[in-house]
């Protein structure tokens, strides 16, 4: 992707509304700083200070609510300078390094985050619903709707990520899936994941 | 007014909260002990700063994974963790750890549960102490004890040779004396008999 197009993606990116809390860029910037260290943490604010949206992570404050799209945009640059394919490892592997998972993972059982992470999710995002819809154990999958949230298509496979870590922190199983298989970027009304185990 | 002083508690409230948060990861990092906690089916989801000098993994490498892959005796910690399911709280229980680089540490693991606010088990914390030098030197103790005992085993095998042996030479002696006597005592009737021929 070229500089240009970059920042016409970051000007059309920041126009959607919708907060996060300030834990989710902690979570970020901890991934990077382990990743590829300090110096890159600083080319990433480099980047977004030159598409015109100043970052700092140091001075995000945990509790503090910010543009969701800042996140994303700041994903979609890390993306952009370390030549990622797609978001599904950072989603995979940001809840190794957040505190909201932590706090998420109250809700011990894949069965009682299916039937209740819709509140949670609300705890770090104003925007979006997370709906747990199904949880069959029989037959060993569970289904979840994430419903108004379009920022990025970069993001459906960052969900794909995370959403699957959830899964492998809550249910006992073996070769663990997660497949989108609805998509509001394919006209579907929401995007539809499914988490199958063995 | 009201909408002001709801918004300045709010604050106030997000500002304790951060407050508590920055106090626990400090806490945390602070302590000595390597600490960590599990999911209720065995994830580990957080490490403190001892856990990671203590086994040189970092977040990325090891939160996520199964607490099995940093114990040698795989079946023994699953044990364990129903243990403390059942008991709530265990203490001092034995293992080797398998540090990211496979090096084996003697460590001492203790668990307690952990709860939400209606009191159902959410997951575990874990603490780790390694006992290296501890088991290290009891190892060389009880070598020393072994070595010590041999030494003297054979100084007593010693002494019952020395023992034997001059027992033995006692004897021989009070024999031959009684030999002698007997002797002397057979010359004496000789030489009567003679003066008497």
């Amino acid at each position: 992707m070229t500089d240009f197009n970059l920042k016409k993606e970051a000007d059309k990116l920041m126009q959607i509304k919708g907060k996060t809390k300030g834990s989710e860029f902690v979570s970020l910037s901890k991934y990077i700083r382990q990743r590829y260290g300090e110096e890159k943490l600083r080319l990433i604010e480099k980047k977004m200070e030159e598409l015109g949206y100043p970052l700092r992570f140091n001075e995000i404050r945990p509790m503090e609510w910010y543009p969701e799209a800042l996140d994303v945009l700041a994903m979609i640059v890390a993306k952009h300078l370390f030549g990622w394919k797609d978001l599904f490892e950072v989603g995979y592997s940001l809840p190794r390094f957040s505190w909201g998972v932590r706090v998420f993972m109250k809700l011990s059982s894949l069965e009682r985050v299916i039937a209740e992470g819709s509140k949670t999710w609300r705890k770090f995002l104003d925007v979006g619903n997370f709906e747990g819809r199904e949880f069959n154990e029989k037959e060993k999958y569970c289904t979840i709707h994430l419903k108004d949230y379009k920022f990025h298509p970069d993001m459906c496979r960052f969900y794909a990520g995370f959403f699957l870590r959830i899964v492998e922190y809550t249910q006992k199983g073996k070769n663990m899936t997660m497949e989108e298989t609805k998509c509001m970027y394919k006209g579907a009304p929401y995007h539809e994941y499914v988490a199958r185990w063995q | 007014m009201v909408k002001e002083k709801l918004a300045q508690e709010l604050q106030g409230l997000k500002e304790d909260v951060e407050d508590l948060q920055r106090y626990m990861n400090e806490f945390a990092s602070f302590l000595p002990v390597a600490v960590f906690d599990v999911t209720l089916i065995g994830i580990i989801i957080f490490i403190n700063k001892a856990f990671q000098e203590l086994t040189s993994y970092r977040e990325i490498d090891i939160v996520g994974e199964p607490i099995e892959t940093i114990f040698l005796e795989k079946k023994e910690i699953k044990k364990i963790i129903d243990e403390i399911s059942k008991k709530e709280v265990v203490k001092a229980k034995e293992l080797t750890l398998l540090s990211k680089k496979k090096k084996k540490i003697p460590v001492s693991i203790a668990g307690s549960v952990r709860k939400d606010r209606q009191g159902n088990i959410i997951g575990y914390f874990i603490s780790i102490i390694d006992i290296s030098v501890s088991k290290k030197l009891q190892e060389e103790l009880e070598q020393r004890v072994q070595e010590r005992t041999k030494e003297l085993q054979e100084r007593v095998e010693e002494l019952e040779k020395f023992h034997r042996l001059t027992v033995g030479r006692e004897l021989r002696m009070i024999e031959l004396k009684t030999e002698i006597k007997g002797l002397k005592e057979e010359l004496e009737r000789y030489k009567n008999q003679e003066s008497k021929n």
